[in-house]
């Protein structure tokens, strides 16, 4: 898949022509080329690997079905039978088996919740009684799924009862099923339609990871400049005042799914931050926010820079503004920028942001749940660099530690989640699902290096990726060179050079290579090896003979356990350099 | 309500629905919001699940806009002739809300 384009099989137990024409149509990314299936076939086409529907490996599948189509037991108890809940988790357990077998015919497998439609149900007293009702059934049934889909990697289940709330009473119409086999009505399908390709972007790594916002008006009611701290609108015994902290309560949940959170306004900046230091009703405070512009300077401007300072692409921003004018300037100079229409209405803040569907992750790592902090520590890197004299006194003075590990199953989400978001220090800039990386690295003669960075401020977590191959006599390659640009200048660069090296040696290869493909973005990873020592060759080619060390950088400790060599006991090699 | 109000209305939800059902079709096919635009027939885009399509989101916005319910999927099949156009079928919607046949 490119981020332009994706090649989507829908396979549903109901007619989803509607729905693939949605997606012919929507004019947002990705642009989906929809691989059609006669509707009922669900079982027939994920039995049969030979079907015409998996040639040339699909991106992705929506596999989007109705439980008492596909679970006999609760088309049962639709019917209020008498049903034994285990019997419904053993028919939730073999359609599972039936998606798992599809699994590796499409990069990406998505699989929507179950739900009922309105006339599936009597609701009221029974409908969610324990083991009988079908609601509670059917709540049963879509977490058994969830927990068996959750160790399939590549597979996602996307919570589809949003779609379905947003359609309200035209979610459904019996006629369109009586007469075309259509289950849901044209607002739940365009729900779909953002819900998947949320879902495709971000497990690309094309969720927005910064939100902007503006201050007053946006963050509390009212013009602190003119009213006073004590006096803007926020909290209190005020629908508005409650309204903003709502607000601000849903931004800063946003920081929890590690999305950053930075201020561009207009105001007097000693002002702005008192207020936010000290409003008793503040939800954000002057931590939450990793970098802010506050000051009378064009907002695009500002924007921009402070986007840059924080090593991100433009593409990576939402900015949230109450004012139509300073949103109309920022979509027409940044229009990678997302501006979205945004209300008069101060009651509606918190359901337009939870409507806004661009920060879909697949994965949530313990990073993302740090990574403002992380941010806020490496303000104070940057202080100690101002302070100290040479990088590697500044780099001794943080007492650096990296664990180098071979990519295993506690490493992969993270290391999936950083291949596909990472875009300045990335040599080739491919994209891959969690299992397409994991099969990658098993092949003979390749292997996938972690490294993860802690120092006496704080923990960087898992910032670089090495991939190689070739490493079956060589000459090895260097396919995978990442590196989270909260890390750069950290000698990790180098240190991934030396590793890949030394393993390269260790495995017979007289020489390692590197074939930088060049993107927009990836110009610091150009510069970077061009300074690095390897010989540069013609079209962005570099290379190492092995015969030669590239020695470890001598400020950082480095705990790596190699794997053991025939005849060898492992151990540790803890402090290659210290 | 007169007659003017009435089928001034009816057409306003037909050509809603009708924009409606253009976000399902292909650039192409899309249908033009105006009486003479055919159904059914020579010059017609519409397949048989395009014609439920706009039946069934005409009958939703016709609630919405009358605030009763019109029933023209009922007709399908037995009346052909109602779908022959846009202008055919909002002549058949005022038929149903009068609640007499056309002469």
């Amino acid at each position: 898949m490119t981020r332009d384009g994706v090649r989507l099989v829908t396979l549903a137990d109901f007619n989803v022509r509607n729905l693939d024409a949605l997606f012919r149509n929507d004019p947002d990314p990705p642009r989906v080329e929809v691989v059609e299936t006669p509707y009922g076939a669900v079982a027939p086409l994920l039995l049969d690997p030979d079907a015409s529907c998996w040639r040339d490996h699909p991106d992705a599948l929506l596999a989007w079905t109705r439980p008492g189509a596909v679970l006999p037991s609760f088309a049962r108890a639709l019917e209020w039978e008498a049903v034994d809940p285990e019997d419904l988790l053993r028919d939730v357990d073999a359609f599972a088996s039936l998606l798992v077998a599809a699994r590796d015919r499409v990069g990406l497998l998505l699989v929507p919740t179950w739900t009922l439609a309105p006339t599936d149900t009597w609701g009221g007293q029974l409908g969610f009684a324990d083991g009988m009702g079908p609601a509670n059934l059917l709540a049963r049934a879509n977490l058994h799924l969830a927990a068996r889909l959750a160790e399939v990697p590549g597979c996602r289940v996307l919570e589809a009862d949003p779609w379905l709330r947003e359609a309200g009473t035209r979610g459904a119409n019996p006629k369109h099923w009586y007469l075309s086999k259509t289950a849901f009505g044209n607002d739940v399908l365009k729900a779909a339609v953002r819900g998947v390709k949320s879902a495709l972007l971000g497990s690309r790594g094309g969720s927005r990871k910064l939100v902007a916002v503006d201050l007053d008006d946006t963050l509390w009611g009212g013009v602190v400049g003119e009213v006073g701290w004590e006096n803007v609108r926020l909290g209190g015994h005020d629908p508005e005042g409650e309204a903003f902290v709502d607000f601000q309560r849903a931004l800063k949940s946003l920081t929890r799914r590690g999305v950053l959170l930075a201020i561009a306004s207009k105001n007097e900046e000693s002002v702005a931050l008192e207020a936010i230091d000290r409003h008793p009703e503040m939800i954000l405070r002057r931590d939450d926010f990793v970098d802010w512009r506050i000051d009378w300077q064009d907002k695009a401007a500002n924007l921009a820079d402070l986007v840059a300072s924080l090593n991100l692409g433009l593409d990576a921003v939402v900015f949230l503004d109450d004012n139509p004018v300073e949103r109309a300037r920022v979509r027409e100079a940044l229009p990678e920028v997302l501006v979205p229409e945004w209300p008069e209405d101060k009651l509606l803040y918190r359901s337009a942001l939870m409507q806004l569907t661009c920060f879909d992750t697949p994965v949530l790592s313990d990073e993302d749940r740090v990574r403002a902090a992380s941010y806020r520590d490496e303000r104070e890197r940057d202080a100690l660099k101002a302070r100290v004299g040479s990088v590697d006194t500044w780099i001794a003075s943080l007492e650096t530690t990296v664990v180098i590990e071979d990519l295993g199953p506690a490493t992969l989400a993270r290391t999936t989640q950083l291949l596909n978001k990472t875009n300045q220090m990335n040599l080739t800039t491919r994209r891959l699902t969690d299992q397409e990386l994991l099969a990658w690295a098993e092949a003979p003669g390749r292997g996938v290096w972690t490294f993860s960075v802690t120092d006496r401020i704080g923990t960087l977590g898992l910032v670089g990726i090495l991939g190689l191959e070739g490493l079956q006599g060589g000459p090895a390659r260097v396919v995978d060179f990442v590196l989270s640009c909260r890390a750069f200048g950290r000698k990790l660069e180098e240190t991934m050079l030396a590793l890949a090296v030394e393993v390269a040696r260790d495995r017979g290869c007289r020489s390692v290579g590197a074939e930088l493909r060049t993107t927009e973005r990836n110009g610091p990873c150009l510069r970077f090896f061009r300074a690095s020592g390897w010989e540069e060759k013609p079209e962005h080619r570099f290379a190492w003979e092995t015969a030669r060390s590239y020695a470890f950088p001598t400020a950082v400790r480095i705990e790596w356990q190699p794997p053991a060599r025939s005849g060898e006991q492992p151990g540790p090699r803890d402090a290659v350099a210290s | 309500m007169s007659e003017a109000e009435r089928r001034s209305q009816i057409r306003r939800a037909l050509f809603r629905a009708v924009e409606e059902v253009n976000g399902l079709l292909d650039p192409g096919a899309r249908l033009k919001p105006d009486v003479s635009t055919p159904l059914l027939g020579d010059g017609a885009s519409l397949d048989s699940l395009g014609l439920v399509n706009l039946l069934v989101a005409a009958e939703e916005e016709l609630e919405q806009e009358l605030g009763r319910a019109v029933s023209l999927t009922s007709d399908l099949g037995t009346d052909a002739a109602a779908f022959r156009t846009l202008g055919s079928l909002a002549d058949r919607v005022d038929e149903l809300v009068r609640g007499t046949p056309a002469p």
